[in-house]
């Protein structure tokens, strides 16, 4: 690809030369093809790219306990499975690495930069609000993944003095402009501040495709994400109650176990990310393999598919779930159609793309039911899970299998009722975004301890906990970054 | 893509270069003595391998122990040598002869997979479940569990045919691809988690086993199994167990996969099942695939004899004692002062100890029923059986009135089922493949000669 450009470029530049050597007005011209944004079209073309186009799945599926050791001798064996298993950094920036994700979201920063700097200097009137508040809020939401991933973890009522991420909120015009990492609170409230300021700028109807932009919807849920790691507990359930018209929930979650559980094994994988599936509120298309695990050593095995059986939740009936396998104990949520950009007609060579549901009605829905279970609101937190379970578990007849707390604090022995309500919630979503990444994000949340079972050459099984303030919990910075002042994680 | 290539050169240039830095030295070692277990490679049973199936059908059978053909990540039990010839001579028989018949010699040599692997143990899974074989490539089909295998147990021998036939239509699929509509029937309930799944709910939802469940693939070669091995009457059995839209889906399923036979493949479904079952019938006289097992479980609720009007009986023929008592039954009727005539006799098997004779008569345009009530002792394990005077099931005309008036044309009948001791088989014996499974009777023990069948309702 590299060399190919480069001679793309070399030749263009030669046929410039060319034409443009009469040229009096030589001077005047732009050197190259780059777009001046200079009305709101261009805007809404350029935020459109202010998404983070490589994954998250791997390094956060494979840190977590969504994943497990299959045993030694079966599966695959790819650096950005295994070393994330074993919480190694994963090194370069190939496809599924920390570093193409944080690359990734950077690129999406500075395409929101380029266009709010385009909407300071141009006078583009009121229509191009919409897409203003679009960029502060992709920019927000880069800058947020960013931090939850490579710095410590927000605490709440913390001091919140750790070293945070480089905020971006200019072009960058440098080849090397020099970062500093500021810290976490400083990082949270700079991206709260960018939300608060676009999510009042937003509009549904600024879009051919909305799903694939942050209308205020997809704003909502975000923002119930970010307060719950804030720990402001109204504000999740503000926030997330404005993600659905109405409060009609149950409509708008995945419909598991109706309209889903009725597809085909291909019919569900073209439907699941498909736009047309009213729980997911923000749809980015991204580089990625993921698609592609179908065997790996560490993934979805034996283990974790028992989450989703009779035996896996206090309802005694299983979840409506697509369970396939790729041969034995290689398990697949087949939740990912590749969408496969052929850069050769004649054979077989592109880039694989996937849709990723990066924010869901889903998520939002339990976000709320775990700030009302902190806020007191026992009744309140019940329904929402509820609501959620009744479309996830197989034949769920409301009377008997709603959760009470009579039942979910014997079923975890946990006599807290809040505690009890928390672990049924994070235990849902566990098993909701398998293969998603999710469950890292309730990981560092809620410092929970990951346990991985490991087995030798000879087939012994053993288990080693990364505990919650083990330092590899934060992920490297890119070695890159260094170049821009920016110091790497201890280890 | 391009990432690949270049681990793939990559990889390509440091075993060149590996390979170039690598010294040779002479090593003294007296190679035989290294090699402790050399393999005798001309036993009786290398060269009948050899004649039967390397000779005759390029068919390569691999029984000493070699850990390459089952993956390191499982531990495997070599086959003992004294199962090797009955298992191979199953599948010859079971296996390669009805397709080689049916389908002809060019086809099975050609499509039969080239390579058999046999192992002891089975592959054991980390669900808990274990492997009885894999089909690979659409060449190889590599059987485990052979150490239990015993020719005295047709169960057993059945189970394994079931495994070949199963692995076999896996390579069938992975050369002519199967029917899309047939992994729609029950495309909703697929889950890999099958081991968790019960019988009752497998045959609930539309499937002939819990494995059919797993995935499409899985369900057609288990759907084709069950037809060709299991046989008509054990298919229709299950479907008749099922809930509505489970014995739809499976009535659905077993026409798609005949369908997929005669259309696809160019090989006459009806016709390879009659061979197959033939073999699991007579060779291996699996109780199971029997008339009288059956008629023990009550799944054939009537015989309809219909000598007039049915053309198997022209084509199959008739025994001369029973024919003789039909035409007896016929001409009684019409001699009784009524104006009646005799359409046809069903037996209808109210339950596996009940049965009646229904005598379907006409006066004019009217059609009536004539009832007589037997009961009935069958002996599952070698079919004899004995039939006396039942009670009544009613008082209506059936049974009473109109009973009582043609009993006397009806009479031979009636003497002919209750003198004899019958066994239930099935009948005639020279069958066509469509009608096979379809008919059924008995023979008097001792004189197969004299015997009826009819038409099987369910």
């Amino acid at each position: 690809m590299m060399k190919l450009n480069k001679l793309q470029i070399l030749l263009l530049a030669a046929g410039c030369l060319i034409s443009t050597a009469s040229c009096k007005k030589y001077l005047d011209e732009n050197p190259d093809n780059r777009t001046d944004i200079n009305t709101v079209a261009k805007v809404a073309q350029l935020v459109t790219t202010a998404y983070p186009r490589y994954d998250y799945y791997y390094f956060t599926e494979g840190y977590s306990d969504n994943t497990e050791d299959k045993g030694s001798g079966v599966g695959s064996l790819d650096d950005v499975t295994t070393r994330p298993y074993n919480w190694q950094d994963v090194i370069g920036d190939g496809t599924g690495s920390t570093t193409s994700y944080w690359n990734g979201c950077y690129e999406g920063i500075a395409a929101a930069n380029q266009a709010l700097d385009a909407i300071e200097k141009n006078n583009f009137g009121n229509d191009v609000l919409p897409y203003k508040g679009e960029a502060l809020v992709a920019r927000a939401y880069a800058h947020f993944m960013l931090v939850t991933f490579f710095s410590k973890p927000y605490e709440i009522n913390g001091a919140n003095d750790s070293p945070g991420i480089p905020y971006v909120n200019v072009p960058e015009t440098k080849v090397i402009q020099q970062y500093d990492r500021s810290t976490v609170k400083a990082t949270y409230e700079k991206i709260e501040k960018d939300l608060t300021e676009g999510l009042a700028l937003l509009s549904p109807s600024a879009y051919k495709v909305p799903k694939f932009h942050f209308t205020p919807a997809a704003a909502h849920a975000f923002a119930s994400r970010f307060y719950l790691f804030k720990g402001e507990w109204q504000k999740v359930v503000d926030h997330a109650t404005l993600t659905v018209a109405g409060n009609d929930f149950v409509n708008n979650l995945r419909p598991l176990n109706t309209t889903l559980r009725a597809l085909g094994n291909e019919e569900f994988r073209i439907a699941f990310t498909r736009s047309d599936q009213k729980s997911s509120l923000l749809l980015t298309e991204q580089y990625s393999g993921w698609q592609r695990q179908t065997g790996p050593r560490y993934g979805y095995g034996e283990k974790l598919v028992a989450m989703f059986g009779r035996d896996g939740n206090f309802t005694g009936k299983p979840r409506a779930d697509k369970i396939l396998s790729y041969g034995n104990s290689n398990y697949t949520t087949y939740k990912f159609n590749e969408y496969f950009f052929k850069t050769s007609q004649g054979a077989d060579i592109g880039f694989p793309y996937l849709i990723a549901p990066l924010l869901t009605v889903d998520e939002s829905l339990m976000n709320r039911a775990e700030a009302y279970a902190e806020l007191g609101q026992t009744d309140n937190a019940l329904r929402d899970v509820n609501t959620f379970l009744s479309t996830k578990i197989s034949g769920y007849n409301a009377g008997t299998d709603a959760a009470t707390v009579a039942k979910i604090t014997a079923y975890y022995a946990i006599a807290n009722p809040k505690e009890a309500i928390i672990k049924l919630i994070l235990e849902s979503k566990k098993a909701e975004f398998l293969q998603e990444g999710l469950r890292w994000l309730d990981i560092v949340r809620r410092r929970l301890t990951v346990r991985h079972n490991v087995y030798d050459e000879a087939g012994r099984e053993t288990f080693v906990e990364l505990k919650p303030d083990d330092l590899r919990r934060v992920f490297q910075i890119p070695q890159e970054a260094l170049l821009s002042g920016v110091p790497l994680n201890p280890r | 893509m391009k990432t690949y290539i270049y681990k793939l050169f990559a990889f390509i240039f440091i075993s060149s270069f590996i390979l170039s830095c690598k010294k040779d030295e002479a090593l003294d070692v007296d190679l035989s003595k290294l090699n402790i277990d050399q393999p005798v490679a001309n036993t009786p049973l290398d060269s009948w391998l050899t004649k039967t199936f390397v000779d005759e059908y390029n068919i390569d059978v691999i029984y000493r122990y070699n850990r390459f053909y089952h993956g390191d990540d499982r531990d495997v039990a070599a086959v003992q040598v004294d199962k090797v010839e009955p298992q191979m001579q199953t599948v010859l028989d079971g296996f390669l002869l009805p397709y080689r018949k049916v389908a002809g010699v060019a086809f099975i040599k050609k499509y039969s997979p080239k390579q058999f692997v046999l192992f002891g143990s089975g592959s054991f899974n980390p669900d808990g479940s274990y492997t009885l074989a894999t089909a690979a490539a659409g060449r190889n089909i590599t059987i485990y569990d052979l150490n239990n295998f015993d020719l005295s147990n047709s169960g057993t021998i059945v189970g394994k045919l079931r495994t070949i036939h199963h692995e076999f239509t896996h390579i069938l699929n992975q050369i002519v691809p199967m029917p899309a509509d047939f992994q729609l029937i029950t495309k909703s309930t697929y889950l890999a988690t099958w081991t968790t799944k019960s019988d009752e709910s497998a045959r609930a939802d539309g499937y002939v086993t819990p494995y059919a469940s797993s995935q499409p693939g899985e369900d057609f070669a288990e759907t084709t199994t069950s037809l060709l091995v299991l046989g008509q009457a054990w298919y229709d059995n299950w479907a008749n167990g099922s809930t509505t839209e489970g014995k739809a889906a499976l009535k659905a399923k077993e026409a798609s996969v005949v369908q997929y036979f005669n259309s696809n493949l160019n090989i006459d479904f009806r016709t390879l099942q009659r061979e197959v079952q033939e073999v699991v019938r007579k060779q291996y006289s699996y109780q199971e695939a029997s008339f009288r097992y059956w008629m023990g479980q009550n799944l054939y609720k009537s015989i309809t004899i219909n000598m007039a009007s049915d053309p198997v009986y022209a084509s199959a023929g008739v025994s001369p004692a029973f024919a003789q008592v039909y035409e007896n039954v016929r001409a009684g009727i019409k001699a009784l002062p009524y104006g009646l005539t005799l359409n046809f006799i069903t037996m209808n098997f109210t339950a596996a100890d009940k049965m009646y004779v229904e005598i379907n008569f006409s006066q004019g345009t009217g059609t009536f029923l004539a009832r007589y009530p037997f009961n009935v002792a069958l002996n599952t394990t070698n079919g004899q059986t004995r039939f006396s005077t039942g009670t009544a099931g009613g008082t209506d005309a059936s049974w009473v009135g109109n009973a009582n008036l043609i009993r006397p044309g009806v009479q031979p009948i009636l003497t002919y089922l209750l003198n004899y001791t019958f066994v239930a088989d099935w009948l005639p014996t020279n069958i066509n493949a469509d009608n096979y499974n379809k008919y059924g009777g008995f023979y008097v023990l001792g004189t197969p000669t004299n015997n009826f069948y009819g038409l099987l309702g369910q």
